[in-house]
């Protein structure tokens, strides 16, 4: 049973080069100073073998991650003992329309049904160095390393229960990079890494 | 009818409130005060919670915002949600945490979109919460985020959910925050923007609502400051009056 899902936006280097000039404009200013979190809602939790529902007006983007599962009730946790409130980890498609701003809070992009395929809890140890890899239609689409994001797992960790408090079961997603993989009507999208169970799902209407 | 969900002698129990707050009669059978100091009240519901910013065309003014086009939704986790008689926590050295009294809709049914002469169909009922912020917090990333908005314990929500049929019309409904006994901010739910079938009917377009989720429809004009030692008391206008305690970091 998964619990609350919270995401980060914004914490691989890809996306931050990216956005960088505009972030230093209006209406951002400047660029943000501590992590850009948003919610997966319930709605848009699926399993291992669900369909994605491709709503056909946008185009989706599938953004293989991780998911650090927590493994009990965690409060202003130090990135130092993190490790004792993971459970473990899992595979996850924070699917997603393009981002075409991060002013405003995107649940339109973000939150349509179906959007969070969770894959099965992982016996990893670590997750700062790992490959992801999505593979579209049996061909590898994209691939990219944990090892390129801004703050690691227990960063996170640390600085989201400083003001949100996480129970047993919840999980919050590490990131994704800037570029993505296409995904259309009839495709099947499965995300991999070394260690995991992947996580396969077709794309329906 | 009127619902309250609290914990009592160590068990969660649901529980019914007459008409003067005066009564919770639980699912046993027993009547109890309701000010029986071994009630807490907990959340009504628990469901994904939706937020509108800027929803009230003054309080838009207020912030020197133009009202928008689209309505500005964000969402809130289960963390943040508290009940009626808890307390908040203001953080040390942050400048400005006010309240936002807000009428909240709960929904009753799953539904996808819905037309908007349709979504009154699918809402059960109706609740207050105080969506507090600490401005302080705020930055431009899908703001506001979830820094300011989602908090632990900073959404008292209650005390109970009023059925819908119980309230003539929620369009027409007094507003009300009393900081220490003082009225702070009044205002009516007829000045919303977005109203409640519009809500319904766009976001259960682009997303499935569920039983139990909660739509918080915004705030009047009126906000200010609050400290440690304040008795924060929201109130809507024939659905519920909920109260709040500011304390400090511990």
């Amino acid at each position: 049973m998964v619990g609350t899902v919270f995401a980060v936006a914004l914490n691989h280097k890809s996306q931050l080069d990216f956005w960088n000039d505009a972030f230093h404009t209006d209406p951002y200013k400047a660029p943000p100073k501590t992590p850009v979190w948003f919610i997966k809602p319930r709605n848009t939790i699926i399993a291992n073998n669900d369909n994605i529902i491709h709503p056909q007006d946008l185009d989706v983007l599938s953004g293989g991650t991780i998911g650090i599962v927590i493994g009990k009730k965690a409060t202003k946790v130090c990135a130092c003992n993190a490790k004792e409130y993971i459970k473990g980890y899992c595979l996850v498609n924070e699917v997603s329309h393009p981002e075409t701003s991060f002013y405003r809070p995107a649940i339109k992009a973000k939150c349509r049904d179906t959007f969070c395929p969770v894959g099965e809890l992982s016996e990893v140890e670590n997750v700062d160095n790992v490959t992801i890899e999505t593979y579209l239609n049996g061909q590898l689409a994209n691939s990219w390393s944990t090892a390129d994001l801004l703050r690691n797992a227990y960063k996170l960790v640390e600085a989201l229960t400083e003001f949100a408090s996480l129970e047993e079961g919840d999980v919050l997603l590490i990131g994704t990079p800037q570029e993505r993989v296409v995904i259309n009507v009839g495709d099947e999208v499965e995300i991999r890494a070394n260690g995991f169970v992947s996580l396969k799902n077709k794309v329906v209407a | 009818m009127k619902r309250a969900y609290i914990s009592y002698q160590g068990q969660k129990l649901y529980a019914t409130v007459d008409s003067e707050d005066k009564f919770l009669t639980l699912d046993n059978g027993k009547v109890i005060a309701f000010d029986d100091k071994e009630v807490t009240f907990l959340p009504p519901c628990k469901g994904t919670m939706f937020a509108l910013g800027l929803n009230y065309a003054d309080h838009a003014t207020e912030l020197e915002f133009k009202p928008p086009k689209e309505p500005l939704i964000f969402l809130k986790a289960n963390n943040t949600l508290t009940g009626h008689k808890c307390t908040t926590v203001r953080p040390d050295n942050v400048e400005y945490m006010h309240y936002e009294c807000e009428l909240v809709v709960v929904i009753g049914k799953t539904c996808k979109k819905v037309k908007r002469e349709n979504a009154m169909d699918y809402v059960k009922g109706y609740t207050v919460c105080n969506d507090y912020a600490i401005r302080d917090y705020l930055e431009n990333y899908y703001r506001p985020n979830l820094r300011v908005k989602c908090r632990d314990n900073t959404t008292p929500i209650g005390p109970y959910i009023v059925d819908k049929e119980d309230v003539a019309d929620p369009h027409n409904l007094t507003i009300c925050t009393y900081v220490n006994g003082q009225l702070r901010q009044k205002g009516s739910t007829k000045d919303i923007i977005f109203d409640i079938p519009f809500l319904i009917e766009y976001i259960s377009d682009f997303m499935t609502l569920n039983e139990g989720d909660m739509i918080a429809t915004g705030t009047p004009k009126g906000l200010s400051d609050v400290v440690p030692g304040d008795e924060v008391v929201v109130e809507v206008e024939g659905v519920g009056r909920l109260t709040n305690y500011i304390v400090k970091a511990n």
